[in-house]
């Protein structure tokens, strides 16, 4: 009976508040201007190593344990990138719930004395957290792109350890990982496609977009679901104070976005949409090319009281493409040529906050996705109709229990329901004798985790330990698949600007994506696991140094990690996956694993400010189906990758940026031989091709320079209106998207060539907000 | 209107800038030549085998003489010069089977034959092939099968206004065990003389691969649509495989459907030929001509 006892409490205690010994200090910290919540403000008591910073949701929770501090008072100091540092002197021993509200600090190149962005980095080197990224939309308005358009995915692929696909394109192969193993949530809710175009441009409009996170290691435990990375996105919540709006006009696209209060510092909107207009603009100059596509962000945010609070967050996306042509005169049936495709997002999540007391803090979320395609045409007396869908409904709770400034607490659930619904067939007409319509397959899918972590000191304030585990399954047609996925990290602090960081995380992928080809096509869809199709695992460990440097103002971090990964997916040689119901029969399974290392030189404050990335990585595949059984490298296996990211404001009105990336060439699997053969039915000879070993090839190193010159008005008005002017690709240089053979030009025989998709391609946008 | 005159031109300007870069070169290490063997058996204990070499990816490319010719006539002078060029000739080709060893004659520049080769079912044969002038040597080895043979097959033509389909209705005799077969069917090509062995190997092919696990009970017979058939005749055939050549006509088919490189892997050919390319096998078919009139 005693023992019992001791043990129930054993393993109540960590609940269990140290009141009788401590007070609390929590609160909200928001921007003073627009209300927006501010994720990772530092707060911190002035003098001593008490800090904490605050959640996603702008809250906070700061225990100082009572005789720690001398004095009746004591200061506190709030700060946050591009934001004046607030100071506030508060009682000791009193529980104190604060709404926070900071100042921009206008005048960027004023040197301030407590630096926000240094007590914001000494933050980052304590945390256990590592191989994480987190990126304020503010940080990267100016990095120059592809056609001027802000994409915060490219910018993602500029940080060590994220490598890039096809030039141009919006995959993101994470250490050494495929691309389908990335979470993408926007607000929560998961977004499937996340590139327009063909994975051309991202899906996200930078205007109505807060800041971003990924974690590539070291995953805490309210994330799971995909092997190498967690991109999460949050969405602007509105300016809780005066109705605003910007926007911008480019090349390829404008867009426009409104915010303002619907009740003033209570409730607040936003809406934010953006357009494609190339079809228009060719539609002038006789060419006409009928696609486009649009973006739609929408954002409801309502403080019910001190302790609750609201949010709705919608998107919806699309491509589409139109071609219908009239009938020739004297055409049988006289009804033309119709054809056109549509593919896009839809998300919606619901999300309550709800503060128990000063120390505990939850999020109820409800989410819903919908991600589809359809093709359509007519000719003749032909009808064709093939759609794809999937359907998400789903619910996420998550608890932050405040322990004490060294102890916090994370657990919670979630539960997902997927509807598959692929390639539906509706066909009328002759084409029914070549494509006959079918139902599909469909498939119904559900997902659900549980998690707790701890995230504490141990020994004293120089180590941290965050440890925990989720445990997280799958259900489909009756089949249960489940796992245990342990999480820790460990953070061992060599004064305020230092620290050594290991990690060791598994992770479990329950769906993937059916994809064999290099670019982005709207036919690529995603499936759960199936009798057949076991879940993919992933371990990782990682080790980092971290290191503050507060007279540069820069962070230097390095990394290594290693990941090996089971049950991977490839697909055998020639699949053909389009519109193919019976995918399984090309799908095979193996091994993989990853390792490299990880250098980030970063600077976020001052004239001059960016970053320099740099990876140097391997990653292999081990498939007993492929390559004659023998390993091969990924096929982004890019062995060097380095960025170069810099913005310099020349003076208060023009700030020039410019981005130089270098990465080896992705591989590829070249023909470097032929023979003749007679073909099987002895109608003919065929050549045919000799090939390296899988991926065997790299493709040469590529380079490239960007531009931008940001021209910004002379006086501070309402009407604020910027210039860019910015160039992709400065001197032209291809970057490598496949190897051909092609004919000499001068003489007779044949080389290899490898052409590069984008050229030099200048660009001129014009952004304003009012 | 105006605004939206000055962002078309902008677009336009921009678009009339921006440049194509040059393609980057590539050198890769060529692989060594090996021998090539392809093989034929027909009736009367005949067996024709053919010897060639491999060579760069950088003496011929299909696709770019497809793109610049119109005509299969050019691609087919084309390839029947790179033939030329490296057929073996004087090679040694011997077949070694019941404890003995024929050797093939040549007959022509890279092809060598011999009609005494046995034919019965459940022979080995060890094929081995050097090349005197480079030193290159393969081996090989097949085993002689049942041969399938038609228990029937007609063909018909469905009256569908526009898909010009053609049904054809076959049966053939199944070997106990698990067996491989293949089926071809030949049109007709109009050009050609009528009769001649030409006029079913110039125009279209179709392929069809069969696998039996065993569960037929010494019949296999089906059914076959075959869309946009104009001809008014055409040609069908079974054979009795092995599974390593069964295996490598679906990598045949699979590389004929392939959507291409940037859409999927390449595809690769398996052999049975050791240290070369190739396959060496020793069946023939049962063929049935067909009238759709």
């Amino acid at each position: 009976m005693l023992l019992r006892i001791t043990l129930f409490g054993f393993f109540l205690l960590p609940f269990v508040p140290v009141f009788s010994q401590s007070f609390t200090v929590s609160g909200n910290v928001k921007d003073g201007e627009s209300g927006e919540q501010l994720m990772l403000a530092t707060i911190r008591v002035k003098g001593t190593s008490l800090g904490v910073t605050s959640n996603e949701y702008g809250f906070f929770s700061l225990v100082i344990p009572e005789g720690t501090l001398n004095g009746e008072t004591f200061t506190l100091e709030i700060a946050f990138v591009g934001y004046e540092v607030q100071s506030l002197t508060l009682p000791v021993g009193t529980n104190q719930s604060l709404k926070v509200q900071l100042e921009a600090n206008v005048n960027q190149l004023k040197q301030v004395e407590i630096s926000a962005e240094q007590s914001r980095q000494q933050e980052e080197v304590q945390s256990t957290q590592m191989s994480a990224i987190h990126l304020p939309i503010k940080q990267i308005a100016y990095v120059p792109s592809l056609g001027g358009e802000t994409d915060i995915i490219k910018v993602m692929q500029l940080m060590p350890g994220v490598a890039r696909g096809t030039e141009g394109t919006t995959g993101m192969f994470v250490r050494g990982g495929d691309a389908d193993q990335n979470l993408v949530l926007l607000d929560e809710a998961t977004v499937y496609n996340v590139g327009h175009l063909f994975g051309f441009f991202s899906v996200f409009n930078s205007d109505a977009i807060k800041d971003m996170t990924m974690i590539k290691g070291g995953f805490p435990g309210q994330y799971g679901g995909r092997l190498s990375s967690i991109l999460d996105i949050r969405m602007k919540d509105g300016h809780a104070n005066k109705f605003h709006g910007s926007g911008g006009v480019g090349l390829l696209s404008s867009r426009l976005t409104l915010e303002g209060p619907i009740v003033k510092n209570k409730a607040s909107f936003l809406v934010s949409g953006r357009r494609t207009y190339i079809d228009q603009v060719f539609r002038r100059v006789g060419v006409n090319i009928p696609y486009y596509f649009y973006d739609l962000n929408l954002k409801f945010n309502y403080s019910l009281s001190e302790k609750d609070r609201f949010y709705y967050s919608g998107y919806i996306g699309d491509d589409v493409l139109k071609i219908s042509e009239a009938a020739e005169p004297g055409e049988e049936d006289g009804l033309g040529f119709r054809f056109g495709f549509n593919l896009g997002n839809k998300t919606h999540s619901l999300r309550w906050n709800h503060v128990y007391n000063d120390r505990l803090f939850s999020n109820l979320s409800l989410i819903t996705t919908n991600f589809s395609y359809s093709i359509n045409g007519a000719f003749d007396n032909n009808n064709l109709l093939i759609r794809s869908k999937i359907r998400d409904i789903g619910g996420k709770m998550d608890y932050q229990f405040f322990r004490n400034s060294g102890h916090t607490i994370r657990f919670g659930g979630q539960f997902i329901d997927h509807q598959f619904n692929p390639n539906v067939v509706n066909t009328q007409g002759d084409i029914t004798e070549v494509l006959e319509s079918s139902s599909g397959r469909r498939i119904g899918f559900q997902e659900m985790a549980i998690y707790g972590h701890s995230d504490q000191e141990i020994w004293g304030p120089n180590l941290k330990l965050n440890y925990g585990l989720r445990i997280s399954g799958s259900t489909v047609n009756g089949k249960f698949y489940g796992g245990i996925e342990p999480r820790t990290s460990i953070r061992y602090s060599m004064g305020p600007n230092r620290s050594v960081k290991a990690s060791y995380a598994r992770m479990k992928q329950y769906m993937h994506r059916v994809s064999s080809s290099t670019i982005a096509l709207p036919t690529d869809l995603w499936y759960p696991v199936t009798d057949q199709v076991k879940p993919q695992s992933s371990d990782q460990v990682a080790l980092g140094y971290n290191h503050y440097l507060p007279k540069l103002k820069t962070t230097f971090s390095i990394e290594s990690y290693y990941k090996w990964m089971n049950n991977l997916i490839e697909y055998r040689e020639g699949a053909n996956l389009i519109l193919n119901n019976e995918f399984e029969n090309e799908l095979v399974q193996g091994k993989g694993d990853a390792y490299g290392f990880e250098f980030l030189l970063k600077r976020d404050e001052g004239r001059l400010n960016g970053w320099v990335g740099y990876t140097l990585s391997w990653a292999t595949r081990d498939f007993d189906e492929l390559n004659n059984g023998e390993r091969f490298f990924a096929k982004y296996d890019r062995r060097h990758d380095l960025s170069i990211v810099a913005n310099y404001d020349l003076s208060k009105r023009i700030t020039i940026s410019a981005v130089w990336v270098y990465a080896t060439g992705s591989r590829f699997t070249a023909q470097t031989g032929q023979y003749l053969m007679p073909n099987p039915t002895l109608t003919g000879v065929e050549a045919i091709p000799i090939y390296t070993d899988r991926n065997a090839v790299a493709m040469s190193a590529s380079h490239r320079l960007d531009v931008n010159v940001v021209l910004k008005p002379k006086k501070e008005r309402k009407w604020h209106g910027e210039w860019h002017f910015g160039c992709y690709n400065l001197y032209n240089r291809a970057t490598p998207y496949r190897i051909e053979i092609v004919a000499n030009d001068n003489s007779l025989g044949y080389n290899y060539q490898q052409p590069g998709l984008f050229g030099f391609l200048p660009s001129i946008a014009y952004n304003f907000r009012f | 209107m105006r605004l939206r005159f000055i962002i078309s031109s902008l677009c336009c300007a921009a678009l009339l800038v921006a440049c194509q870069p040059e393609p980057l070169a590539l050198k890769l290490n060529e692989p060594p030549p090996k021998l090539v063997i392809a093989s034929q058996a027909a009736p009367g204990q005949v067996l024709v085998v053919t010897v060639s070499k491999s060579f760069s990816a950088l003496e011929y490319n299909e696709q770019e003489v497809d793109e610049e010719d119109s005509t299969n006539v050019d691609n087919t002078q084309e390839i029947n010069a790179l033939l030329n060029q490296f057929l073996v000739s004087n090679a040694l080709v011997t077949v070694t089977f019941d404890g003995r060893t024929e050797t093939l004659t040549q007959v022509e520049k890279g092809i060598y034959a011999s009609l005494n080769i046995n034919q019965n079912p459940g022979t080995e044969y060890e094929l081995r092939v050097i090349d005197q002038a480079s030193g290159l040597e393969v081996t090989s080895r097949a085993t002689f099968l049942e041969r399938a043979r038609f228990e029937s097959v007609e063909a018909r033509r469905k009256e569908e206004v526009g898909t010009e389909l053609v049904e054809v209705t076959y049966a053939f005799e199944d070997e106990p065990g698990p067996n491989w077969y293949v089926l071809t069917f030949y049109s007709e090509d109009p050009e050609e003389p009528e009769f001649t062995s030409l006029q079913y190997q110039t125009g279209r092919t179709e392929v069809v691969l069969i696998a039996d696990n065993g569960g037929n009970e010494g019949i296999i017979s089906g059914t076959e649509k075959l869309y946009q058939w104009e001809q008014d005749s055409m040609a069908v055939s079974v054979s009795n495989i092995s599974q390593e050549y069964y295996n490598y006509l679906q990598q045949w088919k699979k590389r004929n459907n392939s959507p291409g490189d940037l859409l999927s892997e390449p595809v690769t050919l398996p052999t049975n030929i050791r240290n070369g390319y190739g396959f060496f096998t020793t069946h023939y078919p049962d063929v049935r001509v067909l009238s759709l009139k």
